[in-house]
């Protein structure tokens, strides 16, 4: 088994939802931070316990304050922050809108306040984008990023096109054009002959969203038009920093069929997009409380004597079912342990006995997760 | 009968599928044309089926009696609608194939959830293709893409003012607000987290959509436990046990303590049924038996 990390500056932790990403990310947090490392944890929509845990103030919506987590003594130092969609794609735009009154203009847009709550991409772009700000900023030696929760791990790496796709040229120079028609923009001969077709497309558009739906639209992509190069530039420096030698992926998926089967999909989708994967981590597998090794006779035969008390009966067979249910779960994990053949590293975390309260909770959890991974 | 939709959400990996495939196969059952509807790029259900792998897409396939199955992409019921309003298929072809209305339809804010609620509500509101089923499950998004799928209709109502969107928008809402017609089921496991967030997502459809939810409790412990089970369980006689088996008395006396304070907990908010964890790999037999214990809902 080869080690998890070599010398990476930025880590993100993929996976679907509910594998315990979020936590996850934490204990590598404090791993590093234990390492001596400047740590900083950028996390997405935490569970309020694990907030608290972090010293994150969930009332504090807008903020993209970052925060020394309280009660740490470490040899480094470990930060954590949360990500707002809207308070960093508002940011965002005050930054590198060419003005004060179109920053003022795009944000004021109802399709724009739109965009930054709902969630399709834009809770993605955000997070790479708070992601490069912070790396940017060279106040830390490691950031960690907990990906938006998704249907599946694939997905985080393919939202954030839908959003650039937005703002491709054709895109916005076309709605831009719309809007300013009237004041006269001069189109080339070649401008005309694209748009020939989206002329029927925006028709059928307008049709069955109304004009007022088209003139919003078109006053929003004027407004995005103004940040066009900014958002190509951002994109391509966010899309250099995932795939540099610098950053690494932490798989984090569960301990069934249908995760590890995920898990190896996004194994070769990363590997296609030419990205690192530093190693998986099987969350949640078989509980550290339970043994896998058959119950000695004299005990499994109590388990079907009928001369045996009712309750031990049934708490006898209720272990041997759990036996026989997470023994099945595991021959399916050593299939696709062979199948990684010794190309990334991985480990199992097991499911834990005590639910993890507090930075200290945290902590013994870290330490149990240095250990499974073989952390140096 | 009056149809009726029933949207099941819940935190990621608490069972969401399970639950909405069991209430499926409970009303087929019952005798009643049921669909169940999957969200998402991938089909769960494809791998599980009886007659072995199918591949699942926007036409619906009869998998049982009474039950089909079918996987709803923003963009293809986005087309639908379209065709409903332009039926020449040439424009509608040339909509989805230009470069700047794809962008548009990838990206824009609630336009593929918008649509994917109309298609859910068509047949009450009489638009599209025939509809005519009894009971439609839909296999929706988890908490937060979930919130978003229903605050999609108001949003674009707000957005976009007048037009037939607007009006489209609106009468969407009035539906999935109607607690004759639309049911909201969230899913939970009995452990903090998705516990905690099955709460707050039911005080926020309280407040989106005025609707009362129904939670299901999935995979609580086996059988009936009752107080003075577990207290017999802490009084047997354990010298000879190994580790493993007075840990788990431990963790399972812990464990059934907590299911309690769960169940407590989500039932002042909504009604509560509860599935046992049944200990067996993802089947479609799992999914037959775990619809039994649905009838209730």
């Amino acid at each position: 088994m080869s080690s998890f990390f070599k010398s990476e500056k930025v880590i993100v932790c993929a996976g679907s939802g509910g594998v315990g990403k979020t936590t996850i990310a934490a204990c590598l947090g404090i791993g590093f931070a234990r390492r001596g490392k400047r740590v900083l944890v950028l996390t997405i929509d935490p569970a309020r316990r694990l907030a608290s845990a972090l010293g994150l103030d969930m009332n504090d919506l807008g903020s993209l304050v970052e925060v020394k987590v309280p009660g740490q003594s470490y040899k480094g130092e470990l930060f954590a922050s949360m990500i707002q969609p809207q308070a960093v794609f508002d940011e965002f735009v005050r930054q590198r809108a060419s003005s004060a009154q179109a920053a003022e203009k795009l944000m004021r847009n109802s399709l724009y306040r739109q965009l930054v709550s709902s969630l399709s991409g834009s809770q993605e772009f955000t997070s790479l984008e708070r992601l490069l700000s912070a790396v940017q900023s060279e106040r830390y030696d490691i950031v960690i990023l907990d990906t938006p929760p998704t249907q599946h791990a694939v997905d985080f790496l393919r939202a954030p096109e839908r959003i650039y796709s937005l703002f491709q040229e054709s895109v916005t120079k076309w709605f831009a054009a719309k809007s300013t028609e009237s004041g006269g923009t001069v189109k080339t001969l070649l401008g005309k002959v694209v748009e020939r077709g989206t002329h029927t497309a925006l028709r059928a558009l307008e049709k069955i969203t109304g004009s007022a739906f088209v003139g919003e639209l078109g006053e929003f992509f004027a407004a995005m038009a103004d940040l066009q190069d900014q958002v190509s530039a951002r994109s391509i420096e966010v899309h250099r920093l995932l795939t540099s030698e610098a950053t690494s992926f932490v798989l984090v998926t569960g301990f069934d069929h249908s995760k590890l089967v995920e898990a190896k999909d996004f194994f070769v989708e990363l590997k296609r997009g030419g990205y690192r994967l530093s190693g998986v981590i099987v969350n949640r597998s078989q509980p550290a409380w339970l043994e896998l090794e058959p119950l000695q006779a004299n005990l499994a035969d109590r388990a079907h004597n009928l001369s045996v008390p009712h309750i031990e009966r049934r708490f006898l067979q209720l272990y041997q079912e759990l036996q026989g249910y997470y023994s099945l779960r595991k021959d399916t994990y050593l299939k696709f342990e062979t199948g990684l053949k010794g190309e990334v590293a991985y480990c199992l975390m097991p499911e834990l006995k005590e639910v993890v309260y507090g930075l200290e909770g945290l902590e013994s959890m870290s330490s149990i997760l240095e250990t499974k991974m073989a952390w140096e | 009968m009056q149809q009726k939709i029933v949207l099941v959400t819940g935190k990621g990996g608490v069972g969401k599928s399970s639950v909405a495939a069991g209430l499926a196969l409970k009303e087929a059952r019952k005798g009643r044309r049921v669909l169940l509807a999957e969200l998402g790029e991938r089909s769960y259900f494809s791998e599980l089926l009886p007659s072995g792998p199918m591949e699942i897409s926007y036409q619906a396939k009869a998998i049982e009696s009474g039950l089909e199955l079918v996987k709803w992409d923003g963009e293809s019921c986005l087309k639908e609608y379209l065709f409903h309003y332009i039926p020449i298929r040439r424009v509608v072809d040339l909509f989805f194939e230009n470069p700047v209305m794809k962008a548009l339809v990838q990206a824009a804010p609630a336009l593929k959830e918008l649509a994917i609620l109309g298609k859910a509500t068509s047949g009450k509101r009489n638009v599209g293709p025939a509809f005519d089923y009894d009971v439609v499950v839909v296999d929706s998004y988890a908490t937060g893409h979930f919130q978003a799928l229903v605050r999609a209709p108001q949003g674009m109502a707000e957005a976009i003012g007048f037009g037939p969107m607007g009006e489209q928008s609106r009468s969407i809402e009035r539906w999935i607000c109607d607690p004759e017609f639309c049911q909201i089921v969230i899913v939970a496991l009995p452990e903090e987290l998705p516990v905690v967030e099955a709460l707050e997502l039911s005080e926020s459809v309280q407040a989106d959509l005025g609707q009362k939810v129904e939670f299901v409790l999935n995979k609580v412990w086996p059988k009936t436990w009752r107080a003075e089970d577990i207290q017999a369980l802490g009084r047997l006689q354990s010298l000879e046990w190994p580790q493993g088996l007075s840990d788990f008395r431990e963790v399972l006396a812990q464990s059934l303590g907590q299911q309690c304070q769960y169940l407590d907990q989500l039932s002042t908010r909504g009604r509560v049924h509860s599935l046992p964890w049944l200990l067996e790999p993802s089947s479609w037999g799992l999914l037959k038996s775990l619809s039994q214990q649905l009838e209730d809902l």
